[in-house]
């Protein structure tokens, strides 16, 4: 038996306008380029998951695209995001049509089951854990079920747990490689589409099962430069220093998401630096602590507003830069909110900076909200969940002044003059981290 | 020393230099190679190498030149005119 693993990644900004000024400012897109090369971390999991007697074939839709014909599987499987759903669809309905079995997962196809099953003659929710291995027994003896639950609970445990297939990965020119050591976050933002949504609570992988795939996937490349898929790696100090304590000699440079509260943790801080950690992804939101008011429901975010600052430069000195990400269009958002913004990139001293407008994914929180309040511009609106497009009516503003003020402060903050400053002054931080560690 | 002499000295203690951080020879590697891609570094690691090289040679990059240092032909020239300047 063959089963071909098909990964849709990528994302296209809609909006006409923003697309050429994307042209003339290139760094806009970077984070988003960097996702869209990333492999499928979920697929290669599957891979794994699958017993060792099938054959697993790992693809990604350029690959798929670039031949005319579909490539021959017994049973196929789709993973995609919101915004390229609908071309996963439509490859799930040419492979159904030759008479070929797919099966669609993925966290779109988690949170709009009913909507994915018209394509599909399974699909999987939640994490392929718990639910793959029994799906392929099934297939195999042709009683294939149409829905199959996935763990949201103990998903690293032994019971579940499979080393993803990095094999699989050999030979691809990856710029960068994806290990996972958490699923799931505590803070619970009301838009938060990540991996949350597939999780009843906060899921640690132990040290010893995240090292050993950090050392399998140092195997099949020869950059490794490696990025953590997870929205909130050091939510657990104790288990963040063994971490890195475990990494520290693999010479590794790395990448995560983390929120502010790294900054409180001198200890942690040092052995990241140490470890190789060399840029850290957090979401700030917001330029003003009235704009956090809501975000997540303890207001935690909110209360922490005033350490901003001093936060990103407690922990850029530490070598570590700070990718700094903010939402705009959120409801205490006002005109002014642009200019407000780009003020404190200015005096925050980011090396990175990352804005995008609010998208109510849909199965979050703010989606149902939104629709409740009748906000929503249109219904379905999935292959425009690029953050950038407007989806929505905001509170504060019109459509239009939200879309302009978006090009206004991209146009601000994305220019050559603006970047080289962002890189001369973390270039001065980096500096005095190496003076003073030469003294 | 003269400004010919200065040139050949930066030459030889940038190549002994990134040959000691990275650990390969790079005494063959071409004036006009790019070491981001000779050195196989993201842009990230161009830019703390550019503060190690300002560390070394105790010099200091305009924002100009940090962005668009990518050669050793490019840094020499960088290191000599701030040289120049210093010494004038």
């Amino acid at each position: 038996m063959k089963i071909g693993l098909i990964a849709m990644s990528g994302v296209r900004v809609k909006n006409p306008e923003l697309v050429k000024l994307g042209v003339t400012l290139p760094q806009f897109v970077n984070r988003g380029k960097v996702i869209a090369s990333l492999p499928s971390l979920g697929l290669i999991t599957v891979a794994a998951l699958t017993p060792p007697d099938v054959e697993v074939v790992y693809r990604e839709i350029g690959e798929v695209k670039a031949s005319d014909a579909l490539e021959s599987f017994d049973l196929v499987g789709i993973s995609s995001f919101t915004a390229q759903i609908d071309e996963a669809y439509a490859l799930a309905d040419r492979y159904r049509s030759r008479g070929t079995p797919v099966v669609l997962g993925g966290l779109h196809v988690s949170l709009m089951p009913d909507e994915a099953t018209a394509h599909a003659d399974a699909i999987v929710v939640n994490g392929a854990e718990g639910a793959w291995p029994e799906l392929v027994e099934d297939f195999r003896r042709g009683q294939l079920k149409q829905c199959y639950d996935g763990a949201r609970n103990k998903v690293f445990s032994d019971q579940h747990y499979r080393m993803p297939r990095f094999d699989l990965l050999q030979g691809r020119p990856y710029n960068r490689l994806t290990v996972q050591t958490s699923r799931g976050c505590p803070l619970a933002c009301e838009f938060c589409a990540a991996s949350m949504r597939i999780t009843d609570c906060f899921q640690q992988k132990s040290v010893e099962k995240s090292v050993a795939e950090i050392k399998a996937a140092m195997s099949v490349t020869d950059q490794p430069f490696f990025e953590l898929a997870d929205d909130n790696t050091f939510v657990n100090k104790k288990w963040s220093k063994e971490f890195v304590r475990a990494i520290r000699p693999l010479g590794l440079r790395w990448f995560t998401e983390s929120d502010i509260s790294l900054a409180d943790d001198d200890e942690l801080l040092r052995l990241l630096a140490e470890s190789g950690c060399k840029q850290v992804l957090i979401g700030l939101e917001s330029p003003t602590a009235e704009g956090l008011k809501g975000i997540d429901p303890h207001n935690w975010k909110h209360q922490r507003h005033g350490d901003y600052l001093r936060a990103i430069d407690k922990i850029q000195s530490h070598g570590i830069s700070v990718n700094g990400c903010f939402i705009l269009g959120l409801d205490s958002h006002t005109p002014e909110t642009f200019t407000e913004l780009g003020d404190f990139i200015d005096r925050s001293g980011l090396l990175e900076v990352q804005v995008t407008v609010q998208t109510p994914f849909p199965g979050t929180p703010l989606y149902a909200r939104l629709k409740r309040e009748g906000r929503l511009l249109q219904e379905r609106f999935w292959d425009r969940c690029t953050l950038f497009d407007v989806n929505f009516q905001p509170k504060n503003m019109s459509v239009e002044t939200l879309e302009a003020g978006l090009r206004w402060l991209f146009a601000e903050i994305y220019n050559e003059d603006e970047r080289k400053k962002r890189i001369r002054h973390y270039a001065d931080i980096y500096g005095a981290r190496l003076s003073a560690s030469a003294a | 020393m003269t400004a010919h002499s200065t040139e050949q000295s930066h030459d030889t203690e940038l190549r002994n230099f990134l040959t000691s951080k990275f650990d390969r020879d790079m005494s063959d590697v071409s004036l006009d190679a790019s070491l981001i891609e000779e050195l196989q570094l993201d842009s990230l690691a161009g830019l703390e190498l550019m503060a190690e090289i300002e560390n070394k040679f105790d010099v200091y990059f305009s924002a100009e030149h940090l962005s668009e240092l990518r050669t050793l032909s490019n840094i020499l020239e960088a290191l000599d005119e701030l040289n120049w300047r210093a010494a004038s």
